[in-house]
């Protein structure tokens, strides 16, 4: 980014390469992997760094800069998702949760069997139960590896409060996915034995 | 019940107060439990089996979050670059385009067309009641027919030439709004300043 800053435009292309990917996944977990105007929105993330490029001060790492961008979009989308009715509020869960859609369009792998895709969507709907702020944190740190520092930068919150909202996230994953979680240990198991 | 002296003890002792290492197997557990399925462990103990245990679903729930991956579309970096060029090139051009009328403020802007657009409101009404007071005049003259009638049909009509201008301003300079200052002129007197000074904070 002080690359691009100081007028090497070859740069742009590399942060473009190197995180478009990043931000287009990062996209696909909070909004879902049927809305329609994810790659759309990873050019409009993109665009308004080309837009910031003056104002962009090294205070925070790039990346955390970047995902905060894309956070934002994301949560206004969701909001103007549900002013469009386009998600239902009976989808909803409590604090905001079921904002994204968990059904894969684009991401099923046709080698999996049918045992394993059921697993990945129940994955993915559990993942999408989780309230918001929760499942941010879950996906920026799960995901993404960003340290506990980094995503309370990104969401604006402190590091305790990260650890804590990730901790909550896992013990009701762990709930809610009991039978698979059950299932993965037996698996091991028997592949150890 | 009290545990069975058949471990070693570097391994240390369920309830024995010595620390339970990992090196306790599980068929050494199962055999333990399978003798009493309710043992009095130490409270070391029963921290040590939880901690196992969900040191395990850690684990296995990390390798079923490993499940949900996302398939990034090939393509994409080029894609978004493409995108940004044409992007930054509609700009580059917008920007040139307001180089030519740089001397006038967005604040005059709307002015102007607010003007505009009262311009031609008003010659629109100037020409039907002149119209209207022509035909009256006509009407009370006694049954002279008008004369050149089919000329005045295929000319413009006085009130279309009278809006012209009006309406080639109008055209100009709303292509310099965004839609939504254009939105706004239609719904706010030019008057409210309120409005316009905001549209100058955004602009």
């Amino acid at each position: 980014m002080l690359r691009w800053q100081g007028g090497d435009d070859s740069a742009f292309t590399e942060i473009v390469d190197l995180y478009s990917g990043q931000v287009f996944a990062l996209l696909t977990r909070f909004l879902g992997r049927s809305h329609p105007g994810r790659e759309d929105m990873v050019q409009d993330v993109f665009l308004r760094v080309l837009k910031s490029r003056d104002r962009y001060e090294p205070s925070a790492k790039f990346s955390t800069w970047l995902y905060s961008i894309a956070l934002r979009m994301s949560i206004n989308e969701t909001e103007r998702s549900y002013g469009r009715g386009a998600v239902s509020l009976d989808e909803r869960g409590p604090d905001g949760g079921r904002a994204m859609d968990p059904e894969d369009v684009d991401a099923a792998n046709p080698e999996d069997s049918m045992a394993a895709g059921d697993r990945v969507r129940a994955v993915r709907s559990a993942i999408a139960e989780l309230p918001e702020s929760q499942r941010v944190a879950l996906v920026l740190s799960r995901y993404h590896g960003l340290p506990y520092a980094e995503i309370a930068d990104v969401v604006g919150s402190s590091e305790k409060a990260i650890k804590s909202l990730i901790h909550r996230a896992r013990e009701t994953l762990r709930e809610t996915l009991r039978p698979l979680v059950q299932l993965e240990l037996q698996s091991g198991e028997d592949g150890t034995r | 019940m009290t545990y069975p002296d058949h471990h070693s003890s570097h391994e240390g002792q369920p309830g024995d107060g010595t620390p339970w290492t990992p090196e306790f197997s599980d068929e050494q557990l199962d055999q333990l439990l399978g003798e009493d399925a309710d043992p009095n462990l130490s409270v070391e103990a029963k921290r040590a089996i939880v901690m196992r245990i969900r040191a395990e679903e850690d684990a296995a729930l990390d390798r079923l979050l490993d499940l949900d991956g996302v398939a990034i579309p090939s393509g994409l970096a080029a894609r978004v670059m493409g995108a940004l060029d044409s992007s930054m090139a509609a700009q580059a051009k917008a920007d040139s385009r307001d180089l030519l009328v740089p001397a006038i403020p967005r604040r005059r802007r709307l002015y102007l067309v607010g003007g505009a657009i009262a311009a031609a409101a008003a010659a629109a009404v100037l020409a039907v009641v002149l119209k209207k007071g022509s035909s009256s005049d006509l009407g009370s003259g006694g049954g002279a027919p008008a004369p050149h009638v089919a000329d005045a049909d295929l000319a413009p009509s006085d009130e279309f030439l009278a809006l012209l201008p009006a309406l080639e301003n109008v055209d100009f300079l709303i292509d310099e709004l965004d839609p939504l200052e254009a939105d706004a002129l239609f719904l706010f007197e030019t008057e409210d300043d309120l409005l316009l000074d905001l549209l100058d904070e955004n602009g």
